[in-house]
């Protein structure tokens, strides 16, 4: 089953002698379950397609489709429900509240739409992130990896339709890097959560389902 | 140049908003303790400068001396300068009736000598015509003289003793305010006598009674009136004279109460404006260094010694306050010189003296205050985030998480705040628990600015109580006594007259106001214990009316005239002696009848020499025994309400009378005025003038005050300002988080909203209190030189700040939302992460 379809996506930054075309005309589309990494040299256009695909920026040009409906034609507000329920971010820099402890930086997204947070699902969470021992610190006493591992959480809580992740191990040693694409992984199994990815790390690339590689703002495979 | 110097430089130049912010903040606080100097120099240049003007410059005065006085005194170390004024004696006076009789000595002109004429200058007079004289054949007049005789430059006058002829060269004028101004005199050179005064200058000021005294050789302590009279010939042999006036001001005679009082209480004024301007100084400069956090971690990381950064630091404070203290320097000079100015052109014709003008003067203390302050705050400021530039780890300031309070992980946030605010509210309530050293500054540029708002806005309302209640200009705008006998003839006239006038709308009259009514029955004495009394019974004030301004008060208060025939109207609410507050304060009703005896104060001595003896008696006046009361009312009329209650009665029924007064509302109180002095020889008040004067007074005292308090009110907003949007902006990472994963802008709206109510009510409370504990203070101070009025709690001022404070931070947040919202938010996340 689809879950994602992108169709003629463009990105166009600044005017005149300033202008970069982000991406070109993008093409492609996921089905629901898959694991995707999406490569290309640095300033590709990979993040830039990442983040119009999670309705966190808006494409000069193009649809997105997301369980069917173009995310393009939604007002800010709606894409922002619709991020909270939808989608799952992970950044490389974890980007987690600092005043927000483990537990509440995961259970945020659910805060957000007012609703409460499935006990059960959070507590297997953790202990499948292996935070147990801090769901209630700080991200300032976390370490990179335990940081990334809250993010991925914060990501999952929701079931979301897809989880977006911008160099998850960008930040990360090779201990937790592997950590995280096993959780990542294990999560893509279990919950047959959609999983679209970036990464400049060939090895990583390869634990996908499928590489899709940018170049100069277009998709040179799928 | 060594790349720390270089880097501090570009860092200044790369921010320059955040610079120029910085600059300015620096600049208006020592600007604003600058121009607080420069006010206080102002005034007492202003007030020395008056005394001079009143009674000229000199410290003391040794009247009739001798040749062994003068060398003693000129051998003393106090004196900085002696002038010899010699005097030649009268002229006889003119007793032609040319020159009215209130003026001393009509006519006998004094003619006076110095060894350099120009110390005539120090008494006040400047040349308004001609010249000064060379030798002694010529003299120069005061202009009182040309006033009453006719004399012009060139002709010859007697004068003198030996009647000796000089020829006028010139013509001196006095200031107004001088008693030279009434004066008739004339003045020469080169011509010495036995007989003359010395003018003493002292050289310093400081314990100038002493100083006088080892002059003089005696201890004039028990003088009492020596700043009054020449006194002493009979003690002493000598009689001196001490400018009491100039050395008061120049002096700043702290034994005064009044003058304690004073002190004490601008010492507080001082203090708070101190405090703000070092809080806006600290925190311009702190905002400054927090949003450099992250670049000393870089610079920390890439190998900069701790003693590096933390020069960098310093030198950049340096460099903010060499530009930004002079500039505050500028502007308070420039900003004294405009209140003078403006002072002096709202002051016209206000005070007694035309002459009087506010002196501009910044003294040199002004300067060196801010300056020294500036430089030491800012010195201050730099060591403290030198000391923390410094301290925390290179990753750590990278992160920026060192702000974050590491105890209490565990946070509950009360149910109330959920339910209400829902998860907006949630993540407000922890910003502000576990990250509350952010808001610490906005937080105590809110308080400061608070307590100060309420602390000085009752200052100004205590210190500067003018009541309008006095002058009711509504009803009357003049008063006139009636110049001739009641009943006469030209009595009559004269109210007919008035009545004529096309000008005049409302004549009241009243007479005999100067009786004091009593009663004496004992039950009623004990009955009505908030009247005033004295030993004989309860006092009531009088006030007689003619048949028809009895009758207008009648129809104003609902009663038939015709019903009143020998009753009289009794206005019973007055104002209590504690608070104020107006009411009904006898038990008397309409139909009683009192029994009353008159009293009229009769001052039963004589003023003998300096001391006034005698006392004053209360005197029995005949009058009919009992009055009934025909109406009691509240309703004002003509008097304004005080503290004892009023009868009024209708003349026609009584035989005692006094001095009548007319009180007139007039469409031209002006013209009135001249119309009726110029055909009848009266006093006349015109109110309307007088209060014209008096508000303009007030205005200018307020435009001071009130601009003193809007500058640090901007001071204080402006420090907000810089310190939310800084906040702001540090957390603008964290904001671009929280719209990724999916609040919308009306969430985050209120977020922000909520975590700005939670921080102001928080800065309100302790501001407040903090504010109410120092008018406290104040009210201390000012009941140390004056009777206690009773403290008033300042509910206006708080009032006033709980708003502002609202709308204000409000409207800030409202501009760094919008700011914060127009930014796109992965270039923000991504910003941050290069």
């Amino acid at each position: 089953m689809e879950i994602l379809r992108v169709e003629n996506l463009c990105k166009v930054y600044g005017e005149g002698e300033a202008r970069v075309d982000a991406l070109k005309d993008i093409n492609f589309s996921v089905e629901k379950g898959e694991f995707i990494a999406i490569v290309g040299a640095s300033g590709s256009g990979k993040s830039t397609l990442l983040h119009l695909i999670g309705g966190v920026d808006r494409p000069t040009s193009g649809s997105v489709y997301i369980e069917g409906k173009n995310i393009c034609e939604f007002n800010d507000d709606k894409l922002a429900i619709f991020r909270r329920r939808q989608v799952g971010l992970v950044y490389q820099f974890y980007n987690l509240i600092p005043v927000l402890t483990v537990e509440e930086n995961i259970k945020l997204p659910v805060s957000l739409d007012n609703r409460k947070v499935d006990k059960e699902r959070l507590d297997e969470l953790i202990y499948k992130l292996g935070l147990q021992e801090r769901r209630n610190h700080l991200p300032n006493q976390l370490s990179g990896g335990q940081q990334q591992r809250t993010s991925i959480g914060r990501a999952l809580i929701t079931n979301p339709a897809i989880v977006l992740a911008d160099e998850p191990t960008g930040n990360l040693d090779s201990k937790a890097s592997d950590e995280i694409v096993t959780i990542l992984k294990q999560s893509n199994k279990d919950y047959k959560q959609t999983i679209i990815m970036i990464t400049h790390d060939l090895d990583i690339a390869g634990c996908a389902d499928r590489v899709i590689r940018i170049e100069d703002g277009r998709i040179v495979n799928r | 140049m060594n790349v720390v110097k270089r880097l501090t430089l570009s860092f200044l130049k790369h921010n320059s908003k955040r610079t120029i912010g910085t600059i300015v903040g620096i600049m208006l606080s020592s600007g604003l303790i600058c121009a607080f100097g420069g006010l206080i120099g102002s005034f007492h240049n202003t007030l020395i400068k008056n005394a001079v003007n009143q009674t000229g410059y000199y410290h003391v005065l040794i009247s009739q001396a001798d040749e062994e006085r003068f060398n003693t005194a000129k051998a003393n170390r106090y004196v900085k300068e002696i002038v010899k004024m010699y005097d030649h004696g009268l002229r006889d006076p003119i007793s032609d009736g040319s020159i009215p009789e209130e003026y001393d000595h009509a006519g006998a002109v004094n003619l006076y000598s110095f060894d350099d004429i120009n110390d005539v200058n120090r008494f006040g007079y400047t040349l308004i015509e001609g010249r000064l004289p060379d030798n002694d054949r010529e003299v120069v007049v005061s202009d009182f003289l040309t006033r009453f005789e006719d004399y012009s430059i060139g002709d010859t006058i007697v004068l003198g003793e030996e009647k000796n002829t000089y020829t006028i060269t010139g013509v001196l004028g006095a200031p107004g305010s001088s008693y030279m101004n009434s004066y008739m005199c004339a003045f020469t050179t080169g011509y010495p006598c036995d007989r003359f005064d010395l003018y003493i200058t002292l050289n310093n000021i400081r314990q100038y009674n002493l100083k006088i005294d080892s002059i003089l050789g005696v201890d004039t302590t028990d003088d009492e009136y020596g700043y009054r009279y020449i006194r002493g010939y009979d003690k002493y042999g000598f009689a001196y004279l001490k400018n009491q006036e100039l050395l008061r001001w120049e002096g700043f005679n702290f034994s005064d109460d009044l003058f304690g009082a004073m002190v004490f209480v601008s010492a507080i004024v001082i203090t708070i404006i101190m405090v703000t301007s070092v809080f806006c100084i600290r925190n311009s400069f702190a905002i400054s260094t927090s949003e450099k956090l992250k670049i000393y971690g870089m610079l920390s990381s890439v190998g900069a010694t701790k003693r590096q950064i933390r020069s960098s630091v310093r030198l950049e404070a340096l460099i903010l306050g060499l530009v930004g203290i002079p500039l505050g320097l500028l502007l308070g000079t420039f900003a004294t010189f405009v209140l003078v100015e403006i002072t002096n052109l709202l002051l016209v014709n206000i005070v007694v003296y035309d002459d009087f003008k506010f002196c501009f003067k910044v003294p040199v203390w002004a300067y060196f205050v801010s300056t020294v302050l500036g430089f030491v705050t800012i010195y201050l400021s730099s060591l403290s985030s030198a000391m923390r530039a410094g301290k925390v780890s290179p990753i750590d300031n990278l992160r920026g998480t060192n702000e974050i309070k590491l105890t209490n992980n565990k946070l509950k946030v009360p149910v109330v705040i959920s339910k209400l605010f829902g998860v907006g509210g949630e993540l407000a309530y922890k910003n502000l628990k576990r990250s509350g050293r952010k808001y610490r500054t906005t937080v105590i540029s809110l308080v400061v600015s608070v307590f100060v708002f309420i602390s000085l806005t009752y200052f100004i309302d205590t210190a500067f109580d003018f009541s309008d209640e006095k002058v009711n200009l509504k009803k009357y705008n003049m008063t006139i006594y009636n110049p001739y006998s009641y009943g006469s003839e030209e009595y009559y006239e004269f109210i007919d007259y008035l009545s004529r006038d096309a000008d005049i709308k409302k004549v009241y009259t009243t007479l005999g106001y100067d009786a004091f009514m009593v009663i004496e029955d004992e039950e009623l004495v004990v009955a009505n214990e908030n009247i005033s009394r004295n030993e004989y019974g309860l006092l009531f004030k009088t006030v007689y009316l003619d048949e028809a301004t009895f009758d207008e008060y009648c129809s104003l208060i609902g009663v038939n005239p015709d019903s009143m025939s020998s009753k009289v109207i009794l206005n019973d609410t007055c104002k209590t002696a504690d608070n104020d507050k107006k009411k009904k304060i006898t038990t008397l009703m309409e139909g009683d009848t009192l029994n009353v005896i008159w009293y009229d104060t009769v001052y039963n001595g004589s003023y003998d020499g300096d001391e006034p003896e005698g006392f004053e008696e209360w005197t029995e006046i005949v009058i009919p025994e009992s009055i009934v009361i025909g109406a009691v009312t509240k309703k004002e009329f003509i008097f304004s309400t005080g503290y004892t209650p009023t009868v009024y009665f209708c003349r026609d029924d009584l035989d005692y009378t006094g001095t009548t007064q007319h009180y007139i509302l007039s469409g031209k109180p002006n013209t009135t005025e001249e119309r009726i002095k110029e055909k009848y020889d009266c006093s006349v008040d015109n109110l309307l003038e007088e209060y014209n004067q008096m508000r303009r007074l007030r205005i200018t005292i307020d435009i001071f005050l009130y601009g003193f308090l809007i500058v640090i009110t901007l001071i204080g907003v402006t420090n907000i300002f810089n310190t939310i949007t800084s906040n702001m902006e540090l957390r603008s990472r964290e904001f671009a988080s929280l719209k990724s994963i999916g609040m919308t802008r009306h969430e985050f709206n209120r977020m922000v909203n909520l975590e700005t109510l939670f921080y102001s009510i928080r800065a309100l409370m302790i501001g407040i209190v903090l504010g109410i504990l120092t008018t406290l203070l104040l009210y201390y101070g000012f009941s140390l030189g004056a009777d206690d009025l009773g403290y008033e709690f300042p509910i206006k001022a708080v009032l006033i700040a709980i708003v502002a404070v609202i709308l204000i931070v409000w409207m800030i947040m409202r501009y760094s939302i919008s700011r914060i919202n127009r930014q796109n938010t992965i270039e923000t996340i991504r910003k941050e992460n290069i």
